[in-house]
């Protein structure tokens, strides 16, 4: 069982180019999603997407890493996920440019996915859904 | 409360489905990983099988071993959930290449 998303990708361009296309806000609202991102550690932004039932389209991220031209990491909270982490990594390889994407933390997705089939297993008492309320708005 | 409800509302039994999802492990693996004794660990297994979240079967090569396996059928929901994932990324990752090669021409 993979508990992660992790691929690399090569692009035919100077690494500075990647660079500057995946820190900056203008960059990602392009070829991401619409977001206020400002590659600073701490720094909390939002992607903005069509909502769609179960999600409200927001996505809440805060910027974890940042090693100039190297490397950039972001906390992913939004519909299902809760405290994911992205992560791109770069490498130069002759004027070219490897980026080392890794979408990792789904550990919350498995609980949620297990509560909701405990529900849907036949556990539909009245006390079991106010219970498990309780339970989750402790977490 | 409910079996299954009390069976993940304990973060060590969730710590334990989470490490059979990687692979099957004997009760005495399981203890090894978390510093526990085997009947601490046995009762968790105990609690998680009566809640039909696991399911335990004779090890192969020596009966006398009984290996813990999660339950399938919420874990497809995970592998499902995630291949739609990365077919996300890996389309926006390919965008990410049509940006750049239009970026080097202007």
């Amino acid at each position: 069982m993979k508990n992660e998303i992790k691929f690399t990708v090569q692009y035919d361009v100077p690494l500075h180019e990647v660079w500057k296309a995946i820190s900056t806000k203008e960059a990602i609202s392009e070829w991401l999603m619409p977001c206020t991102i400002e590659a600073v550690v701490g720094n909390k932004f939002q992607f903005k997407t069509k909502p769609f039932p179960g999600f409200n389209g927001i996505i809440d991220c805060t910027v974890l890493e940042v090693v100039e031209k190297q490397l950039l990491s972001f906390s992913w909270s939004g519909g299902s996920l809760k405290k994911t982490k992205v992560s791109f990594k770069l490498k130069e390889l002759e004027s070219k440019t490897i980026l080392e994407f890794e979408h990792s933390g789904f550990e919350g997705l498995l609980n949620k996915i297990i509560v909701r089939k405990i529900l849907s297993n036949g556990w539909k008492t009245k006390i079991l859904p106010v219970l498990l309320r309780k339970y989750l708005e402790k977490k | 409360m409910s079996d299954v409800f009390k069976a993940i509302a304990d973060p060590t039994r969730r710590e334990i489905l989470l490490m059979l999802m990687e692979d099957a492990n004997n009760i005495g693996q399981i203890a090894e990983n978390f510093e526990m004794t085997r009947p601490a660990i046995a009762k968790h297994i105990k609690i998680l099988q009566n809640a039909k979240l696991i399911a335990i079967e004779a090890d192969h090569t020596d009966s006398r071993q009984r290996n813990c396996y999660v339950q399938l059928e919420a874990l497809s929901e995970v592998q499902d959930y995630l291949a739609l994932l990365e077919k996300f990324w890996k389309a926006k990752l390919k965008g990410l290449g049509t940006y750049l090669s239009k970026q080097k021409k202007t």
